[in-house]
């Protein structure tokens, strides 16, 4: 299954081909993303899971490779439905750098969910981030930009935490790989586990929302379009969750007794709480 | 000699980190950001440095003998797409701080007056 890189690489060949069609746009963008639904069901159907791919023929501790286990191939699922759901709400006919915006994140979002890598998940968050940025401001009036670029400020800061994250892991335990880190993960000492545990949990709570880092949620959802908003719901929140899911359940294992479990559940209730409160204040 | 660059490293990504948190002035904001960048870059520069190391190339068979003396060249290819994607960060966040001049007539970012 060498071909699981089809569901990266078509939309970025398609958000450089957006920039020359100008009215078949939307005749692609329907096309790529039922392309991407139907490879993923066509993988889920065909038996072979699990399996990995070494990208370029390195093996797997010293070249970057894709991965597909039984949850990986739901969370694909999730996410390319999504985009299926949500194109359907992109009713006329916009200018290009929407539709490049939009096959970069779908690109994006596939990665984050295929990836074995630690620096190559930084990669694709990133690029979700730029996607996400430019998707916020495509409606170019006054409440649009502020929010893109607030958005834009805080992501940028939260993934240079995960960088130095990356960075202590690689010069702790000598991989970058995830399933080789959950190997040698034991002879790593409790200090050095809690830093880069806390670093890159920080920097992944942006993506998912969670109260002390979802202050630019209101407005980005105030400013721009409604299928926009499906998209970083959908798409970048589903991506975000299985980032998170994998990081702390496959990844770091709860070795050390480190409570985060506790702060998550205590952080995910104050954002419902508080959330539910600011909606209520709402006037209008 | 590694202990000077990640204490410097350190102290850059502070000072960055007082910048974002205190300025607001977008294009200090993103001043600050490169600057933050630039320590995280040599905190990782820094990880892989060996004193008196070599440039990690095998050019015969007389440089595979040497090969714990040379430098690990892993994080300095992190380093060089992590440049890249800053360039990419910086680029952008510019260009929306020109259409941010244009439809708010000011340079400087606010917590309270957004709508309108």
């Amino acid at each position: 299954m060498n071909s699981v890189v089809f569901l990266v690489v078509i939309p970025l060949i398609a958000a450089f081909l957006s920039l020359f069609l100008e009215t078949k746009n939307k005749i692609i963008m329907y096309l790529v993303t039922f392309f991407n639904l139907l490879f993923t069901i066509f993988i889920f159907k065909s038996g072979c899971i699990p399996f990995n791919v070494a990208i370029g023929g390195w093996k797997a501790p010293y070249g970057i490779n894709f991965v597909v286990t039984d949850i990986t191939i739901y969370f694909l699922l999730l996410v390319n439905t999504a985009a299926v759901i949500s194109i359907t709400l992109v009713k006329d006919i916009k200018e290009y750098q929407f539709y490049s915006f939009y096959f970069v994140l779908l690109a994006a979002t596939n990665g984050m969910v295929l990836t074995g890598d630690m620096f190559n998940f930084y990669l694709f968050t990133e690029l979700s981030t730029f996607a996400i940025a430019g998707l916020v401001a495509y409606k170019r009036d006054r409440l649009s930009t502020g929010a893109a670029l607030k958005f834009l400020i805080l992501s940028s800061t939260a993934s240079l935490f995960s960088l130095a994250s990356i960075g202590l892991i690689y010069k702790t335990l000598g991989t970058l790989n995830f399933a080789d880190i959950a190997v040698k993960l034991p002879s790593l000492n409790q200090a050095s586990f809690n830093l880069i545990l806390i670093l890159f949990l920080s920097s992944m709570l942006v993506e998912l929302k969670i109260f002390p880092f979802n202050l630019w949620v209101v407005k980005s959802y105030e400013g721009s379009i409604t299928s926009v908003n499906m998209f970083t719901h959908g798409m970048l929140g589903t991506a975000g969750i299985y980032g998170a899911v994998r990081i702390l359940l496959i990844v770091f294992p709860n070795m050390y007794k480190t409570n985060i479990s506790t702060i998550l559940m205590i952080l995910s209730f104050m954002t419902v709480i508080i959330g539910e409160v600011g909606a209520l204040k709402e006037k209008i | 000699m590694t202990k000077v660059f990640i204490l410097s490293s350190l102290s850059l990504v502070f000072v960055g980190l007082y910048g974002v948190l205190t300025r607001k002035n977008i294009v200090k904001i993103l001043i600050a950001l490169n600057i933050i960048e630039t320590g995280i870059n040599m905190l990782l520069v820094a990880f892989g440095y060996i004193e008196g190391g070599l440039t990690p190339i095998l050019q015969s068979d007389l440089s595979i003998a040497n090969l714990d003396k040379m430098v690990d060249p892993v994080p300095q290819a992190l380093v060089l797409t992590s440049i890249v994607i800053g360039l990419g960060t910086t680029a952008f966040a510019l260009a929306l701080a020109i259409r941010y001049k244009n439809t708010h007539n000011s340079n400087l970012i606010t917590a309270t007056d957004e709508e309108g």
